[in-house]
């Protein structure tokens, strides 16, 4: 499967809330895009994985 | 004509008013650039800005913690205006500004697409485009764009709540370099023009206020400057004089001098007299 642009490796069962915490990410300050589908910042469903999905998982940087 | 005054006898001005929200503060900043982020609290709060910008990025995965802004500012106590930056087309903007509304729970959207690494100028045919888009979709569309008046005029008819026309490139802080453009947008305007990239110092901020633009939108000034804090609060000072140039009206600009003080009764030295 692809997160973030690159490569990772899928494993039979796995959740986005897993994957979220494999990343060592808070999911109260990202948001998720998964597939074609956006979840807001807290509101991530613990959505199974196939190994074709395409996520993103993004957050607030500063910017100008 | 003269202006009202306030109760502590400071001339009376409207508020900035964006789709429908009033904003006491005619500077909005950007957050980036800063060497860390008690000095861009610190800079955001001089500048008395209460819009300020931010941008939506993909978590570095690997790297502990993804410190971003949400752990740095308040961010309920400003309107918060994230950014497409780094968006090269009309689809990449529109996706972008959709998970910017999943994050802050805000439609508003600074609209940047911007093909161009070098000089950083947004492409005005994808903006025109992502604009309609976001629109539609209920966004509120402050596009960044070059100063170009009818792009701007073209905007406006879209239903952008504002136009953020550029004085020179961004970070490059060489002023105002789209004068005469800039002019004709703040001419033609149906909603408020916000003068954003390029600025540099206090002094152009004032500038383009006095021109009649609403607003103005700084970062790498204030970010890079040897004291950001102090640079944030010379820009806030300068925005309010510049936006009361503008409301007082200038004087006109003659060819030659006109003095200042009366013409009639000069003391002169007696005059000798004349042998008959």
């Amino acid at each position: 499967m692809h997160v973030n642009g690159g490569l990772y490796t899928h494993r039979e069962g796995l959740t986005l809330h897993q994957l979220l915490a494999e990343l060592d990410v808070d999911p109260r300050k990202v948001v998720v895009m998964h597939g074609d589908a956006i979840y807001h910042a807290g509101k991530i469903p613990d959505a199974p994985l196939d190994e074709h999905d395409v996520v993103e998982v993004v957050t607030m940087m500063a910017g100008g | 004509m003269y202006t009202a005054f306030t109760a502590d006898h400071r001339p009376a001005d409207d508020p900035l008013v964006i789709a429908g929200r009033s904003f006491g503060s005619r500077l909005m900043v950007g957050t980036g650039k800063y060497k860390d982020f008690a000095i861009m609290r610190e800079a955001i709060a001089a500048s008395g800005a209460e819009i300020v910008t931010v941008s939506i990025r993909r978590v570095e995965i690997g790297a502990q913690g993804h410190v971003g802004i949400l752990d740095a500012i308040d961010l309920s106590a400003y309107q918060l205006l994230p950014n497409t930056a780094g968006c090269k087309t009309t689809d990449e903007a529109v996706r972008v500004a959709k998970l910017a509304r999943a994050m802050t729970d805000a439609s508003w959207v600074k609209l940047e697409v911007i093909p161009d690494a070098k000089y950083l100028l947004p492409d005005a045919v994808e903006t025109l485009r992502a604009a309609e888009i976001l629109v539609g979709e209920g966004f509120t569309v402050l596009p960044y764009i070059p100063a170009d008046p009818v792009l701007a005029r073209r905007l406006a008819e879209v239903g952008c709540a504002t136009v953020m026309p550029l004085a020179s490139p961004i970070g490059s802080g060489r002023g105002v370099l789209t004068r005469a453009n800039l002019e004709i947008i703040v001419d033609e305007a149906t909603i408020p023009v916000v003068v954003d990239a390029g600025l540099g110092v206090p002094s152009e901020a004032a500038t383009v206020m006095e021109m009649g633009a609403d607003a103005v939108l700084v970062n790498t000034a204030l970010a890079e400057a040897r004291d950001p804090v102090r640079m944030a609060d010379s820009f806030r000072l300068a925005v309010a004089a510049g936006r009361g140039g503008f409301l007082a009206g200038r004087m006109p600009i003659r060819q030659h001098a006109s003095p200042s003080s009366p013409v009639a009764g000069v003391v002169r030295l007696p005059q000798p007299e004349v042998p008959a």
